[in-house]
């Protein structure tokens, strides 16, 4: 299937890691300028030379960037337009379903997961939407399958994610048919130094049992698989996908409708 | 039986103003019994409000695809936005 990405451009949040990674590896196996942004660490650098190495020093590069403060998504902002000049596609990525167990978590970590997973990702909207709606693009965010049910992920993190469908939903509604708006909701992806590796390496055992009771295709998601729906839906395959949350869990959620 | 009689397999039938309420309700209903309808408006945004045949198989190769290996027991919506549904 012929994806038509080649020379697009492409910002991805979340970067330096994980699903992030593997989406900007594999828009640069497209063609496609990326540039891959982190709150800064050493992996973000690492992994900029990993891909400059294999895919040339022109199509990809790398910005630190703490996408909750607004200041630097400006900064960030005038660096891609100083670098491209326009921008294609942007996949709002960054998230951290790290919290505690409550039922209503204290205002403090309330305040800190909904920054890292809602307010970062609105932000981030906010501050790239012109260049997309110059460009006609395409804004694809990651939320999760804990922000359609309510299986005991910690609350506050499942509620940002719902509110992630929500936004995109609403935004996709009123940007057609310029620019499209859609959602991944991935189930469980393994990858080193993930969430799901952290919780092996503690109790590989009970982790089997939850993969095994709950995922009926019994494993996890590889990053590659979220990547690999984030292409199409950005591509022109999909010109007709908007506001759209495709959900990539092996069939974990059990709602029908 | 009765539905039968309605099939319109391999016919082709151009709908004029067909983006109006009424339009639309035929075309779909042209392409819902096999049939081919070709949609004529004044307005070519509107005619670009709908899906192609086209749209909905790349999907489709798409979810029968190894690149959608982990994707099962889901519904993609193709609709250009026009479902209100959240959740």
């Amino acid at each position: 299937m012929n994806l038509n990405l080649n020379n697009k451009k492409v910002l991805i949040t979340g970067a330096s890691t994980g699903i992030g990674l593997t989406v900007a590896e594999s828009f640069l196996q497209e063609g496609v300028k990326t540039c891959l942004v982190s709150r800064g660490s050493k992996a973000l650098f690492e992994n900029e030379k990993k891909l400059q190495d294999i895919y040339g020093l022109e199509n990809s590069f790398a910005c630190k960037c703490d996408c909750t403060n607004i200041e630097s998504l400006n900064s960030l902002k005038n660096r891609v337009k100083d670098k491209w000049g326009s921008l294609d596609i942007i996949i709002v990525n960054v998230g951290d379903g790290r919290s505690v167990p409550d039922a209503l978590p204290d205002d403090e970590q309330w305040q800190k997961t909904w920054n890292s997973n809602f307010e970062s990702a609105l932000q981030t909207a906010r501050t790239f939407l012109p260049m997309l709606e110059k460009s006609k693009g395409c804004l694809l965010f990651i939320s999760s399958i804990a922000g359609l049910e309510a299986f005991g992920a910690p609350t506050d993190y499942s509620t940002a994610k719902t509110a992630i469908i929500a936004l995109a939903k609403n935004m996709a509604r009123k940007l057609a048919p310029d620019v499209r708006v859609n959602v991944i909701a991935p189930g469980n992806v393994y990858f080193e130094g993930g969430s799901w590796d952290e919780k092996i390496k503690q109790d590989k055992k009970r982790v089997d049992e939850i993969i095994k009771s709950t995922v009926p295709m019994n494993r996890f998601a590889t990053p590659q698989e979220i990547a690999d729906s984030a292409l199409f839906l950005c591509s022109d395959r999909a010109s007709f996908i908007t506001g759209t949350a495709l959900v990539i869990d092996g069939g974990q959620t059990v709602g029908v409708m | 039986m009765l539905e039968d009689l309605f099939r319109l397999d391999e016919k082709v039938i151009v709908i004029t103003g067909a983006t109006g309420l009424l339009g639309r309700k035929h075309a779909e209903a042209v392409a819902c019994y096999g049939g081919t309808p070709i949609l004529l408006d004044l307005s070519q945004k509107a005619v670009d409000s709908f899906a192609t045949p086209q749209e909905i198989a790349d999907s489709a190769v798409f979810l029968c695809s190894d690149r959608a290996g982990f994707i099962t027991g889901t519904t993609l919506v193709i609709d250009g936005g026009q479902t209100t549904k959240i959740l």
